[in-house]
């Protein structure tokens, strides 16, 4: 049972405790009143929320400080070892934003021999050594597998790359899943996609196109592309047909198909070509079976006719004559006279 | 007992609304729990800090309503947050005179700090519940109702703590004495 007086301690109900009552009423004035406020509540929220931001901030300051900084052995190697693209040997790069070279992201450094540079979101300019410069756009990568007086040698993994060589020819090549590039002096844009295959465009000069794995000694099948053409890169097989860049589109479309299918597409080519197409003609008898070459030969002199008089059978059986045939084409094509 | 069981029935709808973004129902919830709040924390926080403090544990609150799970528990987690928020708030700070700050003329401002050191000297189970009832005027039940703890829980705490607080004050006034006074 309770006490009466407890009674009004618990819910004022009963006879007054007076003890109660005046400790009630000294401690009243100290009793919360205040409403809620409003302003202060949403001002607090948003103060939360600035510093719900500014952890976020930091968390995410501290996961790029994670995954930016090099790895424990990376820390280490620096150390002992000088960062490989700090300086050295190699081809020095400069880029708009970061890129990453050997997976470590810098915004600017040296390419090593056997280096990777992956312009990731930015693009990027590459000396290729003292003869030139290639510019990487976003999304490429490219290898350094060779720097010397002798050869200068790059592998274009993917992406696109606009490069612009003064140099004797030869001294500078590209590699791609493709093709082997290997500049004859010029300035050329090549793009290698996913997938390993790619295309070219020759602003200037000319470039040789060499099956891939041929290391561009110009063994297997080689074709040289001239300023004003394109040419697709085959992933694994031989180049594709060197096309003048306003080629009709008939014949665009036949040297597709002759891509897809070289046994069956022979006859649309030489069917769809016109004299100012000769040049592709002429890549073409570089290119297919010889059993197709009588026929090429006598469609590119409709097209073009040999030099010195010269007669399809004489070119067969002499290769030194297709060459002159092939330099007067390629004159002519480079003449605006096709 | 009305008071008790309205406050409980009522409660997880209010805290169901105010989830939705019902400020209307939020505020309610405040005009209900600010006293408990304010009661809890003044256990452990000087009067000039405590009023702040109630509006900064609503401001959590409305921050983290999201994550109540029972809207039930709604009083025992909210308290939960002016417990903390009060022991932040006086974590690393120096006692300060309080005389100057509590809003009772001078003369009896000294008897208002005695007796509110001695509730806080009260053990920990007596200190918010006689807060409770001697400064925010809550009844028993509604402290009970607020505070989470069961009407028996609180009536026990309530006896034992006027006790304690009598005999820490010096006041030796028998009951039966005050109560035959008073008829």
């Amino acid at each position: 049972m309770s006490k009466p007086e407890d009674d009004y301690l618990w819910d004022g109900s009963g006879p007054e405790d007076p003890e109660v009552a005046r400790l009630e009423a000294l401690l009243a004035p100290l009793r919360h009143t205040a409403p809620l406020d409003e302003v202060r509540l949403r001002r607090g929220r948003g103060r939360r929320i600035l510093g719900a931001a500014a952890v976020l901030a930091v968390a995410a300051a501290a996961v790029t400080l994670v995954l930016v900084w090099p790895r424990a052995d990376e820390r280490i190697g620096a150390i002992v070892r000088p960062n490989p693209c700090a300086g050295g040997e190699g081809f020095a790069f400069t880029a708009a934003g970061s890129v990453a070279c050997n997976d470590r992201s810098v915004a600017r450094g040296t390419l090593p021999v056997k280096g990777t540079l992956d312009t990731l979101a930015s693009e990027a300019e590459l000396a290729i050594a003292d003869i030139g410069v290639a510019k990487l756009f976003a999304g490429t990568r490219v290898r350094l597998d060779r720097t010397s007086v002798e050869r200068h040698e790059l592998y274009l993994e993917r992406g696109r790359m606009h490069a612009r060589v003064i140099a004797p020819p030869r001294l500078f090549a590209v590699g791609t899943p493709s093709a082997h590039v290997t500049d004859l002096g010029c300035e050329y844009t090549l793009e290698i996609r996913p997938d390993g295959s790619g295309s070219i465009v020759v602003q200037s000069g000319k470039v040789e196109l060499a099956s891939p794995g041929s290391g561009g000694s110009g063994a297997g099948h080689v074709v040289v592309v001239y300023a004003g053409m394109r040419a697709n890169l085959l992933p694994g097989r031989r180049p594709g047909l060197p096309l003048v860049e306003d080629s009709n589109p008939r014949l665009v479309a036949a040297c597709g198909a002759w891509e897809r299918d070289p046994e069956q597409g022979v006859d649309e080519v030489l069917a769809a070509a016109g004299p100012a197409e000769a040049i592709t003609v002429a890549s073409l008898a570089e290119l297919a079976a010889p059993a197709d070459r009588r026929r090429i030969l006598e469609r590119l002199a409709q097209l073009s006719s040999p030099p010195q008089q010269l007669t399809v059978d004489q070119v067969l059986e002499e290769p030194a004559f297709f060459r002159m045939w092939m330099l007067d084409v390629v004159t002519r094509f480079q003449a605006g006279t096709r | 007992m009305l008071a008790y069981s309205a406050v409980v029935d009522e409660v997880p709808g209010l805290v169901t609304q105010a989830r939705r973004g019902d400020r209307r129902a939020f505020a309610e919830l405040y005009r209900r729990f600010s006293r408990a709040v304010h009661g809890v924390v003044l256990a452990r926080v000087q009067y000039r800090d405590a009023a702040d403090l109630v509006q900064d544990v609503f401001a959590i609150a409305l921050e983290r309503l999201p994550q109540l799970g029972e809207p039930a528990a709604f009083p025992g987690w909210l308290l939960a947050i002016a417990r903390n928020r009060a022991i932040d708030h006086v974590r690393g700070r120096r006692p300060t005179d309080e005389l100057s700050d509590v809003p009772v003329d001078a003369p009896r401002s000294a008897e208002v700090a005695q007796v509110l050191a001695a509730l806080r000297k009260l053990p920990d189970a007596y200190q918010e519940t006689m807060i409770l009832r001697l400064v925010e005027g809550m009844s028993g039940p509604e402290i009970a109702a607020q505070t989470g703890l069961s009407p028996g829980s609180v009536r026990v705490n309530l006896h034992r703590g006027m006790k304690l607080l009598r005999e820490a004050l010096g006041i030796t006034t028998a009951p039966d004495e005050e109560k035959a006074l008073s008829k």
